[in-house]
């Protein structure tokens, strides 16, 4: 073929290219979308388990201050208790349900998640730091002569436990509403007033800023070696959720903290040996004074390490994922794992297969996912309750006949298996590589849903289609009808309202407001979906 | 009937004072205690009659309200404390009175991020 037929070729292949390009274009960016072409099932959808779930995480924001019940665990040797990490957790999951599956319904998600961050500045939760900042020779750093009187102040210096999860949770929320809550000066107040001891009443006030600021300095100044999480302790697992709260205040503030970061914590870990060669497994914990790197691997650390390494991180955790998949998932599956009971600390198996779980959830490893939901469904005796699903706490690890334990903390029940089952693979990944931006900021969105008697299990907006589709079920408070408000919505169009595939025309049960927004009643008799598309 | 032992008879007159004050003031009609700054001090640890004197700025935050909060920050001394190791931070103690009651809020850590609450209700 001669250089002209060859360009002659190529110009027809444009031509049939853009020819098929203006045939497609016009039926997605104008209103002429046919409704009927939109199928519900073809968006993402929260499943009867994944809604009680989030039904758990609510009823426990919801909870009254110094009301922990449900949230016990027999773990004493997290000095910290899990209620921190229960809360911080389930705030993520809120976000994770949020950001993946009903993007267009957030009034919900937006006050559960503040709830939940909040939660964590009450004294019953902050206030173990004063314990954690006084060291001591045998966990905290050896050459101490003896601990010390510590600090109150739980932001001011170290104590990434509770500052790094604060600074994810709270960053996570900044990303989903934008609503400048955490950039208050007092958005995180610490009030410490014990009437029976001490020296007196004193506040501590910090906002988001502040945090992330203050974390990133302690980068720095340990050398981007990691943060501390206690007193001369750098554990890997906890330099996790810091860097994703770093990452999402970027991209709310315009700083460059996460991106500074990244490289040189990950250079430091390759350096370091972080994980280790002997085993596969990452180290406890550094001695910052010493230099000394705490040897000893645990599936409790790197389930819990892993699973949020790998959202920031993926490339890392592809190298380190796979021996330690090999290590842990068989001593789970087998049962294995339950023999090894040790009483004083039996709460640590149940923790490490919850982390284990979340990790193998996030990797994507659907298999192995699968596998712990399956195992965790057989023996860990899960319950409804008021529309709320959970794996209630049972301190029977002894192993059944069949070498099982039935034994399952609060932190795992609650929370860690939750987050395994919603996240179906790189869920947090997405979160933190593409935050919501204007687009989705204000895009249609349902409001004043009557969150008791109505389960929303989708909400979602598909911009290229103009069209909003959301899935309303019976909740565990009865009810015969219920409405919600669709908010939002492009103006300058009329819109069709398919309820369940058929054009709902009654205007009783559709009514265009003055202020724009449309109000959509029906019958709470069964599962409705709704399609709200430009006509 | 048997006696209440120590420690709690004390709890109950202490519980019982903190009752009676602003009930007793209220029924005589006399004004509530207000607190009285009596000195402030910014001090290195160990060192509590060293450092500098911030009783001023207590007076302006808290003198004659009957509960206030006095931020306890670098601004008292002009040296922040941000970059230093925890157990140098410097020190902040006021003592006051609230009618003839004499109170003492601290040693706290000076902290920009801090303030005291003084209160003359119990």
């Amino acid at each position: 073929m001669d250089m002209r037929n060859q360009t002659q070729v190529f110009l027809m292949a444009l031509l049939a290219f853009a020819l098929a390009c203006i045939g497609t274009v016009p039926a997605v960016s104008t209103a002429a979308v046919d409704p009927r072409t939109i199928n519900p099932h073809d968006y993402p959808s929260l499943d009867a388990k994944e809604l009680g779930s989030l039904r758990r995480f609510v009823k426990l924001a919801r909870s009254l201050p110094g009301d922990f019940a449900g949230m016990s665990d027999d773990l004493y040797a997290i000095a910290e208790r899990t209620q921190q990490f229960q809360y911080a957790y389930m705030a993520a999951a809120v976000g994770l349900i949020q950001y993946e599956y009903t993007p267009a319904y957030r009034e919900l998600y937006r006050r559960t998640m503040d709830e939940l961050i909040q939660k964590m500045t009450l004294p019953d939760i902050w206030e173990s730091w004063l314990k954690s900042s006084r060291s001591g020779t045998a966990e905290g750093d050896p050459d101490l002569p003896d601990m010390t009187v510590g600090w109150l102040d739980p932001v001011r210096r170290y104590n990434n436990m509770l500052k790094g999860y604060l600074l994810q949770a709270g960053a996570m929320y900044d990303m989903l509403y934008r609503d400048g809550r955490y950039d208050k000066a007092d958005a995180f107040t610490f009030r410490h007033a014990p009437r029976t001891w001490g020296n007196g009443t004193v506040v501590f006030r910090y906002s988001l800023p502040d945090v992330a600021r203050i974390v990133h300095q302690e980068y720095v100044d340990n050398h981007y070696e990691g943060v501390l999480c206690e007193p001369n302790r750098v554990f890997p697992a906890c330099n996790q959720p810091p860097i994703l709260g770093l990452i999402n205040f970027d991209q709310t503030h315009g700083t460059h903290y996460a991106a500074d970061v990244m490289p040189k914590f990950t250079a430091v870990w390759k350096r370091k040996g972080y994980t280790m060669a002997s085993t596969g497994q990452n180290i406890h914990f550094v001695y910052v004074r010493q230099g000394k790197l705490e040897q000893v691997g645990t599936p409790v650390l790197d389930g819990w390490a892993g699973a949020w390494m790998h959202a920031w991180n993926p490339d890392l955790m592809q190298e380190i994922y796979p021996r330690q998949h090999d290590l842990y998932l068989p001593m789970y599956m087998s049962g294995a794992w339950a023999r090894r009971v040790p009483q004083q600390n039996k709460g640590l198996l149940s923790l490490g297969y919850g982390q284990v779980a979340f990790m193998v959830a996030e990797m994507g490893d659907t298999d192995a996912r699968q596998k712990m939901l399956d195992y965790a469904e057989r023996n860990f005796h899960p319950v409804w309750e008021e529309g709320a699903y959970y794996y209630p706490r049972n301190d029977d690890y002894t192993p059944d006949a069949q070498g099982n334990s039935h034994g399952v903390g609060s932190w795992t029940g609650n929370v860690l298996i939750a987050l395994a089952r919603l996240d179906k693979g790189g869920s947090f990944l997405r979160l933190y590589r593409k935050p919501w931006t204007k687009a989705e900021l204000e895009a249609p969105e349902i409001t004043d849903v009557d969150e008791l008697s109505v389960n929303v299990s989708q909400a979602y907006y598909d911009a290229a289609r103009k069209a909003l589709i959301v899935t309303i079920e019976p909740g565990p408070v009865k009810a015969a009808q219920t409405s919600f408000v669709v908010r939002r919505l492009p103006p300058g169009s009329t819109y069709l309202v398919l309820e369940d595939g058929v054009v709902v025309k009654d205007t009783n049960r559709v009514q265009k407001r003055p202020d724009g927004t449309l109000a959509i009643s029906t019958t709470l008799d069964k599962s409705h979906s709704f399609v709200i598309v430009a006509a | 009937m048997r006696k209440m032992p120590g420690p709690f008879a004390g709890i109950a007159v202490l519980t019982l004072s903190a009752q009676l004050v602003p009930t007793a003031h209220s029924q005589t009609g006399a004004p509530p205690p207000v607190i009285e700054i009596q000195e402030c001090r910014v001090y290195p640890p160990g060192n509590p009659h060293s450092g500098i004197d911030c009783t001023r700025a207590a007076k302006a935050a808290c003198e004659g309200k009957p509960a206030c909060e006095f931020p306890i920050g670098s601004r008292l001394s002009g040296h922040p404390d941000a970059d230093s190791e925890p157990f140098s931070w410097k020190k902040v103690r006021v003592r006051f009175r609230c009618g003839k009651l004499q109170h003492v809020s601290g040693p706290f850590d000076q902290d920009d991020h801090a303030t005291m609450q003084l209160s003359c209700f119990g």
